[in-house]
């Protein structure tokens, strides 16, 4: 697969013009969307589809801050194992038992207005972690050497805004 | 005046000509065929002027039939009169046992994966049964457009799974159809709408047919249709509605009890006259006979159809606020509304649709047809006759893929609404020292065990070199065609031992049995086998032969060096040779292969340069709009 940035003719950074970025996702697809040669033969549409599979895969990584950052990474040769890695910051690992001990406890509760607040909070927490990954990516060549560090964070973030938002509709749906 | 025309590449070299497509609604009561004619997409009747196909097929020991003819034989002849197919397709042995109960027909589940239905004409699968479905369509299709159908476009329930969608094309192929791509109804009937032209927003697609109850929520996004959400009831549809007016006309007519089948299906037939009346009507006139002759005359108001619909409406309301829920959503997010099925053509579904939601639904297109509609635009676009159009339909994959690993848990590969076609690889190891073989059990579904979601099939990695546990490394893809369709394959990767699969076998039929099938079925008797074999070859030379012709035209020159060209053209030549002898279909195919190996490069340096013009393209626009 090629480089993603390279796909879409976009500038290697962390942050990406999100319009540019679907403006040519659209315009790539509607040029290579295995739909445009079902009338060349299957081999045509065979490759279209192989082409079409990476434009999209390109997508999802330059359109998720976490798997953009990572991309950043490995390009530099920083190594990532989703199964192994975690932080090695104690501080933050320190916080993490405390962000999830919370949810738990308005989980158990089925208490849906502290979920909330603790929704917009973990979303500023997010927000703040984005920041560092940013300024840790702000050299793409060169990372900050606590960058993979950062991007895990951003990860914890991510992961637990996810599992919030299916306790939530749990709950609404519950009720 | 004539000018001098230039065509893109990858547009239609004669553009007057129209390529025939068309859309099929293969539903569960009723099926549907429509085309684009004159820039109108609509359905076509069959020589009686009826647009609705029954999904039903009788098969007697004489002969097939379908539709009208066959549901005359519900009464008299159950077991060999197949209805609501498409609740079998896809599934296997043990799905289907947990509906048989509620299935009039005798159903064999012994020794296959795919259960069969006991005929008097043999045995059949679901996938046949649906198949005389798709052959009747397609030849009512082919008669009303005076030639062969080129491609056609299906729709399939948003949350039909891997086996369902492969069976469904299946069938279309032992029907002898080309698909051109699976489309989900829901999409379907946005498209009919024009809510695909849209930039972002969120869609409720309301579907209450005569048996089944849909409710999906689908969001739009720079092009893309992602399912947020499905939900419904499988048993819940208008045919309630109507044994619900039944009983308070047996009671009003003092015949509660009534056990004469003949006499109630005359009540349920007066059932339905009055549900349909009261559409435009505010009240009509009912009448049903008694066992003794004598006539009960009455009149029946809307008001108290309502009342005799709320609680089934109650229940699509539930639906509604769970699906709602599902999506994290409130009434008040929903932008689109729209009605599918003939049932929302009762003023009270309307009414209640759009009181839970807050915004006037999309009626304007008949709802038994809107489906079928939308599919037929989208056909007629992928058959090529709107070369300017740069729409494409995005389709999600609508439940997660995964792989069993340790402990009977589920590693997602491709989780659910993933932009498709889509390709994803994962590494995995053996853990036991000197393991040689790996067993891969693929499913699909939400849950993290396995033994709840859908076991889609199982494989077996073998050959892999005796190594320390760990060591290995397993690379396992999975890819995704732009129908929802999916393929593994399994590499080892310090030798390069493979296995690959084409999804199918856990509830599938394989390749052979679909083969079989062919030479079997009722539609290739009529048609030989060989000859059948041959139209196919000959028609996938022209498709080859006609974009390669375009190609060459446009771009041989840019792209090809003289001797490169001359091996294409040398052999295109060869296959135009074979292709018009029309004698040998092996011929035509090795011919084919030989143009298609000869051109790889060229089709791959064109893809290429369309990736750098869609590029370059916008580069120009936006430079045009002042970023």
């Amino acid at each position: 697969m090629n480089d993603p940035f390279e796909q879409f003719d976009l500038p290697v950074a962390f942050e990406v013009d999100r319009h540019q970025l679907d403006e040519r996702f659209r315009r790539l697809q509607a040029e290579l969307h295995p739909d445009r040669f079902v009338r060349q033969g299957d081999q045509a549409r065979r490759m279209a589809a192989a082409v079409a599979a990476d434009v999209n895969e390109a997508y999802a990584i330059l359109g998720d801050d976490y798997r953009r950052a990572v991309h950043l990474l490995e390009r530099t040769g920083v190594d990532f194992d989703p199964e192994r890695d975690t932080s090695q910051d104690i501080e933050f690992i320190e916080a993490q038992i405390e962000w999830r001990e919370r949810l738990e406890e308005a989980e158990a509760a089925r208490d849906s207005a502290a979920l909330e607040v603790a929704g917009e909070e973990l979303e500023q927490a997010r927000a703040e972690a984005r920041a560092k990954v940013a300024d840790a990516l702000k050299d793409p060549e060169a990372p900050a050497a606590d960058a993979k560090d950062r991007v895990l964070e951003l990860r914890f973030f991510d992961r637990l805004l996810d599992e919030m938002k299916r306790t939530r509709r749990n709950l609404a749906a519950a009720e | 005046m004539a000018l001098l025309q230039i065509t893109e590449p990858g547009a239609d070299s004669a553009p007057h000509q129209r390529h025939l497509a068309a859309g099929i609604d293969l539903g569960t009561t009723h099926s549907l065929v429509a085309t684009v004619r004159s820039g109108e997409a609509d359905t076509l009747p069959d020589e009686q002027g009826r647009h609705i196909l029954p999904s039903v097929v009788h098969y007697a020991a004489d002969g097939v039939s379908v539709g009208h003819a066959a549901a005359e034989h519900a009464a008299d002849d159950p077991h060999n009169t197949i209805a609501s197919v498409k609740r079998l397709i896809g599934r296997g042995a043990a799905d289907v046992a947990t509906l048989s109960g509620e299935l009039p027909f005798r159903l064999k589940t012994g020794e296959s994966s795919v259960p069969r239905i006991e005929t008097a004409a043999g045995d059949k699968t679901a996938v046949e049964v649906s198949a005389e479905i798709l052959q009747t369509l397609r030849a009512r299709a082919e008669a009303t457009l005076g030639d062969e159908l080129e491609g056609v476009v299906i729709t399939v329930p948003a949350y039909f799974d891997d086996a369902q969608r492969q069976a469904t094309r299946d069938a279309a192929q032992l029907a002898g159809l080309n698909v051109f791509r699976l489309i989900s109804e829901p999409t379907a009937a946005a498209v009919a709408y024009g809510l695909d032209q849209g930039e972002e927003s969120i869609i409720a697609v309301y579907d209450l047919g005569g048996g089944t109850f849909d409710i999906s929520i689908l969001q739009l996004r720079r092009g893309v249709f992602e399912v947020l959400a499905t939900g419904g009831d499988s048993a819940l549809g208008g045919d309630d509605i109507d044994r619900a007016i039944a009983d308070w006309l047996l009671n009003q007519a003092g015949m509660a009890g009534e056990t004469d089948p003949q006499r109630l299906r005359r009540v349920l037939l007066a059932a339905r006259k009055a549900k349909e009346a009261l559409t435009d009507a505010a009240s009509t006139p009912v009448e049903v006979v008694r066992a003794d002759g004598s006539t009960w005359s009455g009149e029946m108001g809307r008001d108290t159809l309502v009342e005799l619909a709320r609680p089934l409406l109650e229940r699509t309301m539930t639906a509604c606020r769970q699906v709602l829920a599902d999506a994290g959503l409130e009434p008040g997010a929903i932008d689109e509304v729209v009605l599918v099925g003939g049932s929302t053509r009762m003023p009270a579904v309307r009414e209640a649709v759009e009181g839970y939601f807050g915004r006037t639904p999309h009626a304007g297109i008949d709802p038994d047809r809107v489906v079928a509609i939308g599919a037929a635009q989208q056909a007629d676009i992928l058959a090529g006759n709107k070369p300017d159009t740069e729409l494409v339909l995005l389709d999600v994959i609508p439940l997660s893929l995964g792989l069993e690993t340790m402990g009977g848990l589920v590693e997602f590969i491709v989780p659910r609404n993933t932009t498709i076609p889509v390709t994803r690889a994962q590494e995995f190891t053996t853990f036991k020292d000197g393991q040689t073989a790996m067993s891969l059990h693929v499913v699909q579904g939400e849950r993290d065990v396995v033994d709840a979601n859908r076991s889609l099939a199982q494989f077996t990695l073998s050959g892999i070199p005796p190594m320390v546990a760990g060591a290995a490394r397993i690379r396992v893809t999975f890819q995704v065609d732009a129908d929802g369709l999916l393929n593994v394959t399994a590499r080892e990767q310090t030798q390069g031992v493979e296995a690959h699969i084409e999804v199918k076998p856990s509830y599938g039929l394989t390749d052979t049995e679909i083969e079989q099938m062919l030479r079997d079925s009722a539609s290739s008797a009529r048609e030989d086998m060989e000859a059948r074999r041959l139209r196919e070859e000959q028609v996938e030379a022209d498709r080859v032969l006609e974009a390669l012709d375009a190609a060459l035209e446009t771009d041989g020159d840019r792209y090809l060096e003289p001797e490169e060209r001359q091996t294409i053209e040398q052999a295109r030549e060869a296959l135009r040779a074979e292709r018009e002898k029309g004698a040998d279909p092996d011929a035509i195919e090795t011919a084919r292969k030989r143009v298609e190996q000869a051109s790889e490069a060229f089709v791959a340096r064109r893809m290429n340069d369309s990736i750098r013009r869609a590029l370059a393209g916008h580069n120009v626009s936006e430079y045009d709009a002042g970023n």
